[in-house]
């Protein structure tokens, strides 16, 4: 097991233990967290060596206290303003983290992404899209989360506030979420010469990674995304997009490239989930695609509907983008509900 | 002037950087618009250019003898969003002057190798390994006209069966330049790639080059009249 996760195990269930602490049950006046609770401890976000390094803020390094935290309160309805609802509500772990009713993107590797949401209406940081989670989702009632002693002493040990404040909600749930890395799979593996792929799944790789399948020019390099906006020819008039932030026609349909790590367990697909299963994707691509004016330059043969692949490759393919699953991300308990 | 103390502290800032390399993009001579249906192609269709990404690499001055100031060993460049298309330099008192300014379209054959970037945009420009591996020199794309119904072209080029096709060029400035101030601007003229020595069909293309030997190296020959010099 990494070694940051055994530790996050230790504390989760020191925290655990420590959830009937002696603290007041009712809001108590005058009362502050110990400042003695701050003594964040470091934990470094592990990841190969092919992926390219992550850019951590300044001002909210990884640390057991946060993390631990962020995991806390993603799990706890709290955050809604009448208990009613928790980030977890939608985004659970057995779909990385995806929202299968409504289909959110994977909370996978999003500390690599540079903007949020499938039109990109949050651009920036983790912190910055949680902050819109806390401030403009949920509109978490700030009163409520400072009468809970609980929180105010993690507060206090992850990030020495006496106050609990929006901005440091949002930098824990951000702590939580940098750490939903995700890599052990057998995809990754064969990058380094340690999984040798099946005859179908060699296949698959091969038409990925070639003009037949094409599929690379968006879903290349180790995220399986090239965290871009694109038009990928599902409809004759397609739905806003990208324009409905930037207000520029050329980004009328295009939604942000998903990243395929986990594709398998991440059902339903595109940005309405308007596809069940994989082979409905492969289906798409190649017989179903519909032209409009901002359609990607990347799609081939649009008017003819797209890549006519046989059945055998599309089986392949399937074969080959279920090797991207990392069956430990989607059951790892150091994820999972506290 | 700048004031000059004898206390090392108080040793004054350079000036801001006067070294300037500008990138400028431009169709036949004027500038470059993206997402217009409006640029004929030699074989009569209206194309637009969506697209235009490459790399840059090894650029430096040199003079007459040979000698080489290095300016940028490797430049990923986004015309479409002005990407790296302003480079300044530090400003420096030696004395040598320049007459050439001399760069690589592309990555030549001793950096193109899978791994030599490791940040965004660049890994975007990976040209696969089962092609060989690297990176995309260039990614050209956009839309074309024929028989009344529009569709895509990408025009990608890299190294294709061992066999690289980078472009070396060497401009002989106006007038020579030290590192004491200078200002040049780089014109590609996106025209050219499709127009001189080779006319170049857009339907050819339609279904990718990337591994269409005889489509990579009339782009190569193409290459050779896509860059010019502007110095005030």
């Amino acid at each position: 097991m990494r070694t940051f996760q055994a530790i996050l195990m230790i504390i989760i269930l020191t925290v655990q233990a420590c959830r009937n602490d002696p603290y007041p049950q009712e809001p108590v006046d005058d009362w502050s967290p110990d400042p003695g609770l701050y003594h964040p401890v470091p934990v470094s976000l592990e990841y190969p060596f092919y992926i390219p390094a992550l850019e951590i803020p300044a001002d909210n390094p990884p640390t057991v206290e946060g993390i631990v935290l962020g995991r806390r309160l993603f799990y706890d309805p709290i955050l809604h303003p009448g208990g009613a609802m928790a980030c977890s509500t939608c985004h659970q772990q057995e779909t990385a983290f995806t929202t299968p009713s409504s289909n959110s993107l994977a909370h996978i590797n999003l500390g690599w992404s540079p903007s949020f949401l499938w039109n990109g209406k949050v651009e920036g940081s983790l912190e910055d899209i949680m902050l819109f989670e806390v401030e403009d989702f949920f509109g978490t009632n700030l009163s409520t989360i400072n009468k809970d002693t609980f929180y105010r002493n993690r507060f206090m040990a992850a990030f020495g506030v006496e106050v609990i404040s929006a901005p440091d909600i949002a930098r824990a749930l951000a702590q939580f979420t940098r750490s939903l890395i995700s890599y052990e799979t057998r995809f990754d593996r064969a990058l380094v010469g340690q999984y040798e792929f099946s005859e179908a799944e060699n296949r698959g790789y091969m038409l990925f990674f070639s003009e037949r399948g094409d599929c690379f020019h968006c879903h290349g390099n180790v995220f399986l995304t090239d965290f871009e906006y694109r038009n990928n020819g599902l409809d004759t008039e397609p739905d806003a997009g990208r324009y409905s932030i930037t207000g520029r026609v050329q980004d009328i349909g295009k939604f942000k490239t998903p990243t395929l790590r986990n594709i398998e367990f991440t059902a339903p697909y595109m940005h309405d989930g308007r596809f069940a299963t994989l082979e409905e994707v492969l289906d798409f691509y190649s017989e179903g695609l519909q032209y409009s004016a901002t359609v990607d330059p990347l799609m081939k043969n649009v008017h003819a509907g797209g890549l006519h692949l046989t059945g055998q490759e599309k089986s392949d393919i399937i074969a080959f983008l279920k090797t991207f699953s990392d069956s430990t991300f989607i059951t790892y308990g150091g994820f999972g509900p506290p | 002037m700048a004031h000059v103390s004898c206390n090392k502290d108080d040793v004054p800032e350079l000036p801001a950087a006067d070294n300037i390399l500008r990138i400028v993009h431009v169709h036949a001579g004027a500038p470059l618009e993206f997402n217009e249906l409006k640029y004929l192609s030699p074989d009569s269709l209206m194309y637009s250019v969506q697209t235009l990404r490459y790399f840059l690499s090894d650029i430096r001055l040199e003079d007459c003898c040979g000698k080489k100031q290095p300016l940028v060993e490797k430049l990923y460049i986004d015309a479409g969003t002005a990407y790296n298309t302003l480079q300044q330099f530090p400003l420096s008192e030696e004395p040598e002057a320049y007459s050439m300014l001399c760069f690589t379209l592309g990555l030549s054959d001793t950096v193109n190798a899978h791994g030599l970037f490791t940040t965004l945009p660049e890994i975007a420009m990976e040209w696969p390994m089962p092609m060989g591996g690297g990176y995309h020199y260039m990614k050209l794309e956009g839309k074309y006209l024929h028989h009344d119904t529009i569709h895509n072209y990408h025009i990608h080029t890299g190294m294709l069966n061992g066999v690289s096709r980078h472009i070396n060029y060497c401009f002989a400035l106006h007038h020579e330049v030290s590192l004491g101030g200078f200002d040049i601007s780089l014109v590609m003229d996106a025209a050219q790639w499709l127009d001189h020595p080779h006319p170049f069909s857009l339907p050819d293309i339609a279904g990718g080059m990337m591994a269409n030997d005889e489509a990579q190296q009339l782009i190569y020959e193409n290459g050779a009249t896509v860059f010019s010099l502007l110095q005030p």
